[in-house]
């Protein structure tokens, strides 16, 4: 009789904590790294009797939880690659937002001022269109500037977003080391703490998005964490820290470092996997320095030549032209703290028409020093200092260098920020040509001139230099002033003809015995002569950057920056998907459905109202029995 | 398949965002009419468009310095025009002068107004456009291309521009006019040689201008014919002064008014009775003359009132006119070229308007949306839209709770 009582006892219990258990899991329904739990019960066993067997009812097992390890580091490995690409693509955004294209784009404003000298050159002695040039001009230099400037606050905005992120870790690493300690303080054999666990897939889930984690699980379900490769965020119940320092070499790049017991390691951005960190360090050390090079490259590449043809003119009052920009200064090598030599390295622009988008890195070896182009990782022996290479001079102005000693160049991340225009007065602008071509009398009207200028600095560019056409078709050029001669050159129709650094261009046919003199150009005939103006001019047909031309320059630099947002996007687009999937996947196995919860609470309160009534039947029972008695 | 509630929720609900997103996104294009935004919508037609941009405002700058070519061109063009009517008035003058019945004070009138008409000729060669360059000043030089020196023997012009003349470029037309060529380069009297007369000449012989019969036979070289008088028959001999020695068939011929003479492949015709003594000098033509000292030389012409004067105005008339006319028909012939370089600018502006709709069309394509395109995409996205809210409304009410009360 009594153990029909203990039984239904039992059941009621037990139906209860189930219930209990269904009301735990609608409660969390959408509580965050929550896992659905489930009541294990069993048969309470047997009782034997001389008859048999008897069994003694239901008792709970334990309270388990639902959840697949292997599908949870999927989700979190997936989720972290998400949150990489994710963070890469909205910071590329930003920095897409600052290369806008047609009239309100940098190429807008490099060709109206280039356009602007057409005016020039129609009226070199109007001072409007000279005014108009140089307005452009400094439009030009600011709005470059500006955008350097926004560069800059970009990085800062990325380096804030790092800082923050790594002192979140750091907490979630220090929460993460305190539940593996109550998980080891709550151990039992036989239960699971199922929330705490919960707890700690959560930490684990979020340090996952700001940065990839590996994990090794311990005694009693504690975990050990990873990152980098092999750095212990977390061992146990101890934690360490991450910390954004600067780079040794080149003090305003700022890297992730792992920090144990007071000693600081760089961590390698490849090795950091995925997570927001990796993002915004992939943005930080690969995104924002190539535009800064490619901003900075257009803007000294632009610089270098306008000043070298600048210098070339004649201004109104008959002065050798100066600089239009300020002159680029030449980039200071910077030292890696390793070197053991005293020498200070510099670089500076040989050839602007040569220049790489890229950062450089010297190292002096016994015979000589090796450059590696830091974009394509490519290497080149090179013999002692000073060489030029890519368009760039290195050189060693001070000191000696010890082999083994390593230099870092960035020469063009500070170009865009300092250009500036040099060149403020209107007549200052060097519009005519040092030299003038006078045709003989005795020409033939069969050869007339399209263009003089000069292209080159020479020494003898203002010499007396007489062409004169031969009846074989070939020209003499005649150098009165230095009393050279050289005879048989080809003639091509609207091909310039080159000496002494300028470059004459004729049209038509020659006649044999036509003449052609080129000399200095008579003072006070500057109002009249807009020979550099065109010169200038043809610069928008220089080839410069990588082959595209001078005036083109701009959409080599926001087309790469459209394929990399493009291809940003793309890629977090993809990574998306499949962290959504995966967590779709987790949540299937550990998430709460509230049907299948509906429909489980039904089946254990009926269950309950069973037992109840089973409880009934047995008092019942036993009360007939009682009155049976007491009769 | 379980299917956990709140992933469920999360998934339709960022589903539902990104389909808001799409749909401002295409809205966004809608009302800005552009396909390509953003360099990374479409970053080859990005490209291609920026291009497109660049070759149109370089289109527009050729397009303003071919309308600045084209105001001097059509200034240079009726400067030069002005130029031939002056030289046809001095033309008239010059034959009005030669008039028998005029007397000194009648010629220096028409003297003074042939030296107005030279100043006037000046003024216009050196005029300049809108913008403060030279019309005829060539390849450049001073700003003033003709510059009236006055010396001891009289004005000269000189011409301080640069010499030779700009050719046109694929997309721009020269500004100026070599004033040089249009001017300063007349050949003097009949291309060849001239024929003139000494001060001290005392008979009233003058000549033609002269032509070349043979061009083969010239000799390029200075000759005099000088007149003697032998035994009462009036001879002339011919010397070559560059040789020193007589011209072979022409010593001691006997002289008629009206004799036509004839040497080393040229002639002329000699008039009037000479004087013993008198001398004809021929002398090959070698620099070229300028209009301006053809005027110079006809106002000398006319105010010469020096002995046996007649004879040699008649001669020197005769000659400037020459030369006068030489100068008319290379005004005209400057002309001419200006007004074909007027007609090929409105070639080159036709062609960059071309050029420039070419450009426009092509950014145009690369960048901008095809709006049909463009609105049948957005009423899809719409109705996409509409169908997961109404489907999400349904969905969320379904729940065993409804039917468990």
């Amino acid at each position: 009789m009594s153990a029909a009582l203990s039984i239904a006892s039992r059941a009621l219990n037990t139906n209860l904590a189930a219930l209990q258990v269904i009301g735990h899991n609608i409660s969390n329904v959408n509580t965050e790294g929550y896992s659905r739990q489930n009541v294990l019960l069993q048969s309470s066993g047997y009782q034997e009797f001389g008859n048999g067997f008897f069994g003694r009812g239901v008792e709970i097992a334990t309270v388990s939880r639902s959840h697949d390890a292997y599908l949870t580091r999927e989700a979190n490995l997936s989720r972290s690659v998400a949150s990489a690409d994710g963070t890469r693509l909205s910071k590329l955004k930003q920095l897409e937002g600052l290369f806008p294209t047609g009239q309100a784009g940098l190429g807008a404003a490099m060709n109206s001022m280039l356009n602007a000298w057409s005016d020039v050159a129609s009226a070199p002695g109007n001072l409007t269109a000279r005014v108009v040039v140089i307005a452009r001009g400094e439009e030009l230099a600011g709005r470059i500037r500006n955008t350097a400037s926004q560069l800059d606050q970009q990085k800062q905005g990325a380096e804030l977003q790092a800082e923050a992120t790594v002192t979140a870790v750091n907490r979630l690493a220090l929460d993460l080391a305190g539940v593996n300690q109550r998980i080891i303080e709550t151990q039992s054999l036989s239960n699971t703490p199922n929330d705490l666990f919960d707890q700690r897939d959560q930490l684990l889930s979020e340090i996952n998005k700001y940065i990839q984690t590996s994990t090794v699980s311990g005694d009693g379900g504690t975990v050990s964490v990873f990152i980098g490769g092999s750095q212990p965020l977390v061992l146990g119940q101890r934690a360490n820290q991450l910390a954004l320092t600067n780079d040794p070499v080149d003090p305003s790049r700022k890297g992730i470092s792992f920090v144990q017991g007071g000693v600081s390691t760089p961590v390698d951005d490849a090795a950091l996997g995925g997570g927001e960190l990796a993002g915004l360090m992939t943005f930080l050390h690969q995104d924002l320095p190539d535009m800064q090079n490619q901003l900075g490259r257009m803007a000294l590449a632009l610089a270098s030549e306008m000043n070298t043809q600048h210098r070339l003119g004649v201004d109104l009052a008959g002065v050798a032209g100066g600089d239009f920009f300020v002159p680029p200064a030449a980039t200071a090598g910077l030292p890696a703290p390793t070197n053991t030599g005293t020498a200070t390295a510099r670089a500076s622009v040989s050839d602007p028409t040569a220049l790489r988008a890229t950062d450089y890195e010297l190292r002096v070896n016994a015979t000589g020093v090796d450059v590696i182009r830091l974009s394509d990782g490519q290497s080149t022996a090179l013999g002692p200092l000073p060489f030029t290479f890519d368009g760039l001079t290195f050189e060693l102005p001070s000191g000696t260098a010890a082999p083994g000693d390593r230099f870092v160049f960035r020469p063009f991340v500070d170009a865009a920020r300092n250009l500036s225009m040099s060149l403020a007065a209107p007549d200052r602008l060097a519009a005519a040509s040092p030299v003038l071509v006078t045709p003989a009398t005795t020409n033939a009207s069969g050869l007339s001139v399209e263009r003089l200028s000069a292209v080159s600095p020479s020494a003898a560019l203002a010499n007396n230099v007489t062409i004169s056409f031969q009846a074989n078709g070939t020209y003499t050029v005649n150098d009165t002033t230095a009393g050279t001669t050289s005879t048989g050159n080809a003639y091509i129709a609207g091909q310039p003809i080159s000496v002494n650094g300028w470059s004459l261009t004729l049209r038509g046919s020659p006649n044999a015995g036509d003449s052609f003199t080129v000399s200095a150009a008579p003072p006070g005939a500057t109002t009249q002569n807009a020979g550099n103006a065109g010169a200038i001019l043809a610069l928008r047909e220089q080839p410069t950057f990588d082959g595209v031309p001078l005036a083109d320059g701009y959409t080599s630099l926001f087309s790469s920056l459209g394929t990399r947002v493009q291809s940003a996007r793309f890629a977090a687009d993809f990574t998306a998907q499949v962290a959504t999937s995966n967590e779709s996947a987790r949540a299937g196995v550990a998430g709460v459905n509230l049907d299948e919860e509906a429909a489980r609470l039904l089946q254990f309160q009926q269950s309950y109202q069973a037992s109840a009534k089973f409880l009934q039947i047995a008092q019942s029972a036993f009360d007939t029995l009682l009155q049976t008695v007491g009769r | 398949m379980r299917v956990s509630t709140a992933n469920s929720y999360d998934i339709t609900v960022s589903t539902l965002a990104r389909r808001q997103a799409d749909l401002a996104a295409q809205q966004e294009r809608l009302s800005t009419g552009k396909r390509v935004l953003r360099p990374s919508d479409d970053p080859v037609a990005a490209t291609l468009a920026e291009a497109a941009q660049n070759r149109l405002s370089r289109v527009q700058g050729d397009q303003r310095a071919l309308e600045a070519s084209r105001a001097s061109l059509v200034q240079a063009e009726s400067g030069l025009g002005e130029s031939g009517e002056l030289i046809q008035r001095a033309r008239d003058l010059i034959i009005s002068a030669g008039n028998a019945t005029f007397g000194p004070s009648e010629r220096e009138d028409i003297a003074r107004q042939l030296f107005g008409l030279r100043e006037q000729m000046i003024a216009v060669a050196n005029r300049q456009d809108n913008a403060g360059r030279t019309l005829y000043g060539g390849l450049g030089g001073s700003a003033t291309p003709f510059v009236d020196l006055y010396g001891p023997t009289g004005g000269a012009v000189q011409f301080q521009g640069q010499r030779g003349q700009q050719a046109a470029g694929n997309t721009s037309l020269p500004q100026t006019l070599d004033g040089d060529a249009i001017w300063m380069r007349i050949p003097q009297g009949n291309g060849s040689f001239t024929l003139s007369l000494p001060d001290t000449n005392t008979g009233g012989v003058r000549t033609g201008l002269g032509q070349v019969t043979n061009p083969a036979a010239l000799t390029g070289q200075r000759y005099d014919i000088t007149f003697a008088n032998v035994a009462g028959v009036m001879q002339y001999s011919v010397t070559n002064l560059d040789t020193g020695t007589p011209v072979a068939g022409q010593t001691g011929v006997p002289y008629q008014p009206g004799t036509t003479i004839a040497f080393d492949g040229l002639s002329f015709d000699m008039q009037g009775t000479a004087a013993a003594g008198d001398r004809i000098e021929l002398r090959p033509a070698t620099l070229p003359t300028d209009i301006f000292k053809v005027m110079q030389d006809t106002v000398d012409a006319l105010r010469d009132t020096g002995t046996n004067s007649d004879a040699r105005r008649l001669q020197n008339l005769a000659r400037t006119l020459v030369e006068l006319d030489a100068g008319h028909d290379r005004v005209l012939l400057a002309r001419g070229r200006a007004g074909e370089m007027l007609n090929r600018a409105d070639s080159l502006e036709s062609m960059l308007g071309n050029r420039s709709v070419a450009y426009e069309t092509e950014k145009s394509q690369l960048e901008d949306l095809d709006l049909i395109k463009g609105i049948s995409d957005f009423q899809n996205q719409q109705v996409g839209l509409q169908a997961a809210l109404k489907s999400y409304a349904q969905v969320q009410r379904l729940s065993l709770f409804e039917f468990v009360r």
